[in-house]
């Protein structure tokens, strides 16, 4: 053998044993946060779930779980997702907005009557949106349903002109919720999250619009007397992950994170639905009264619901043939459950 | 301070005594109220976990037959609901356990306000307006039952972290902790001011929590008790320093526990939980940080 075969062969094989070597340690982590608090029973899910998935992988998948917003809001989570300082995070929805055209979907106001609506209408367009999220970089394992936001207040009102007449709360810095309830013709006060309870308490605000769960953690309930039987708007909330950090994975260990994050979203959801649920009798027992609004009243509610979807449409926060897929799926589900 | 023993024995004497007269129940009444206080200070100011966790339970039933003999007797309600309430946070691992413990210890606790005043007999009942406006007229001779109505409720609350019905009773809780505080900030070595940093941090901030008013909180209960109250500290390691991602004070904090001298008085017990929290977040450090 020459000389110069020999150290061909030897640079072959440092080459060999580099990438084998870099195959074996091969190890990925993936850094995610969520403003979620620590010890919450969802997060414990969460701990497991990954712990099964690092245990199944023998150690080649591991997560870094930075809980309670250590990391920031959601906008600042997925800024530092961009930034490449996290590679995943657990959020709502909103802090999308200017990411996809489709993760908002479900959000439009009014579209959902109830859950079992909401789940026919998921199973058939969820990949949509899962599509459009890959499309902009992110790998969704699927969304957890929260709970319908109700419009909940401390002054009586079932009809859209009472609603334009109270001081209503929208959430400082989000555009979408603006222009939404511009829409139904009211001008909101925006106010960020921490404020709310104290803007309640000295009649700043009289109005929120938030799932009943909400409403209690963050103790409004005190400050509100009425709550409105009109589910105004589903919220839910995306497990992403940076797709070129997940990409890093063999296609084995990527089904296996796959279906054990969707499996584990899916058990949220269910624990979700049955707190939302749970959440509505609570707020009842505490002295809020139900308001049920008159037909009349429900029909101009989704009338003006209608023109909220053509505002996010001309903002370009959805596109016109998501929102018509939706009104489609939705409106054959409700023929079939007619019959 | 009375041993153990001699406190159980004076305890058996005086349910001997109520079995056999009815007609000294004013006098007897005041002597098993002496013992039901004595006994929970006995309690609080043990440094031995293990005692304490075995020997409560038998307490437990004898405080249910001195109350079930005097059940009109507010002051030993009142001690009834902080035994129970203790046993039920400090030592119940068990959820179903732990959730039973903490609602007798709210029902106790609850009888024992409506007997001291009838006023407060609508507590739970009022709406949250009504009920702000009894503990706003509650003055200083309540503030016994007032603070252990309000930590039996949050730990009520606690147990049943899991039950929407039970967290949006929270406000009450901290409407009562609030008034003790201001009817007395040093009122039990300045533990109501823990109750409120927990309040103030148990969400994060991007979740409407208040860290920086919790880390107040934690550091007054912390100043009342010249620095004797370490639960203070290791809640304040937990809950502010890990929420604010601050691994210095973190560090500084449990270390400053598990190196205290536990023994406080009535603070003692409380201590040992301290330290026996702080070495877990110790051992937990590298994992969070």
């Amino acid at each position: 053998m020459s000389f110069s075969r020999l150290r061909h062969l030897v640079v072959l094989l440092v080459a060999i044993a580099t990438l084998v070597g870099t195959f074996v340690s091969a190890q990925t982590t993936f850094k995610i946060a969520t403003v979620s608090p620590d010890g919450s029973a969802w997060m414990r899910d969460l701990r497991r779930s990954t712990g099964l998935i690092e245990a199944q992988t023998e150690g080649r998948v591991t997560f870094r779980i930075y809980p309670g917003g250590v990391m920031g809001d959601d906008r600042a989570v997925l800024r530092k997702m961009r930034a490449r300082q996290l590679h995943g995070g657990i959020m709502q929805t909103g802090a999308l907005e200017t990411v996809s055209s489709a993760v908002q979907l479900y959000n439009l106001p009014m579209y959902f009557r109830d859950f079992d609506e909401v789940t026919k209408v998921r199973k058939e367009m969820d990949h949509i949106l899962i599509q459009d999220l890959a499309d902009h970089g992110f790998e969704a394992f699927g969304f957890a349903g929260v709970g319908f936001a109700n419009a909940m207040s401390s002054k009586s009102g079932t009809a859209i002109a009472d609603a334009r007449r109270l001081k209503v709360w929208a959430p400082k810095g989000d555009a979408g919720a603006v222009r939404l309830l511009d829409a139904f013709g009211i001008v909101p006060i925006p106010l960020s999250l921490v404020d709310v309870l104290a803007g309640l308490q000295t009649g700043l605000i009289d109005t929120v619009a938030a799932p009943p769960t909400a409403a209690i953690v963050l103790q409004w309930h005190t400050q509100l007397d009425y709550i409105l039987d009109l589910p105004f708007m589903y919220i839910y909330s995306v497990f992403l992950l940076d797709s070129r950090q997940f990409a890093r994975l063999s296609p084995e260990d990527q089904t296996l994170t796959r279906e054990t994050l969707g499996t584990f979203l899916s058990r949220v959801e269910q624990q979700n639905y049955a707190d939302h649920d749970q959440a509505l009798n609570a707020l009842e027992r505490q002295g809020l009264t139900v308001l049920q609004p008159t037909d009349e009243e429900v029909a101009e509610w989704r009338a003006a619901a209608a023109r909220a979807a053509t505002a996010w449409v001309e903002s370009d926060i959805l596109l016109a043939e998501h929102v018509q897929q939706l009104e489609e799926t939705v409106a054959r589900h409700r023929e079939s459950t007619a019959k | 301070m009375k041993s153990l023993h001699q406190l159980v024995l004076r305890a058996l004497t005086a349910v001997v005594g109520l079995s056999l007269t009815v007609s000294c129940s004013a006098v007897i009444s005041g002597f098993t109220n002496s013992i039901a206080e004595d006994l929970s200070a006995a309690v609080l100011s043990s440094p031995d976990l293990g005692v304490v966790e075995e020997g409560l339970p038998a307490y437990l039933l004898l405080v249910d037959a001195l109350v079930e003999g005097n059940a009109d007797d507010a002051s030993l309600l009142n001690t009834a609901a902080m035994l129970n309430g203790s046993y039920a946070s400090g030592f119940v691992e068990d959820e179903s356990r732990k959730k039973h413990f903490a609602t007798k210890a709210k029902r106790l606790a609850l009888q024992a306000s409506c007997h001291h005043r009838t006023v407060f007999c609508n507590l739970l009942d009022a709406t949250f307006s009504e009920f702000s406006e009894i503990v706003v007229d509650a003055s200083a001779r309540d503030i016994d039952y007032l603070y252990t109505l309000a930590s039996n409720w949050a730990g009520w609350i606690q147990a049943h972290a899991d039950d929407y019905l039970a967290i949006a009773e929270l406000p009450r809780a901290k409407f009562l902790m609030e008034r003790v505080i201001q009817l007395d900030p040093t009122y039990a070595n300045g533990s109501p001011f823990i109750y409120m940093g927990v309040f103030a941090t148990f969400l994060p901030a991007a979740l409407g929590g208040e860290p920086e008013v919790g880390r107040a909180n934690f550091e007054r209960a912390i100043e009342i008790s010249d620095g004797e109250n370490l639960y203070a500290k290791s809640l304040m390691a937990e809950l502010y320093a890990r929420a604010t991602f601050d691994r210095e004070l973190h560090d500084r904090l449990i270390s400053e526990v598990l190196t205290a001298n536990p023994a406080s008085g009535e603070l003692t017990l409380q201590n040992v939980v301290a330290q026996r929290l702080a070495q877990q977040l110790k051992e937990s450090a590298n994992e969070f940080f």
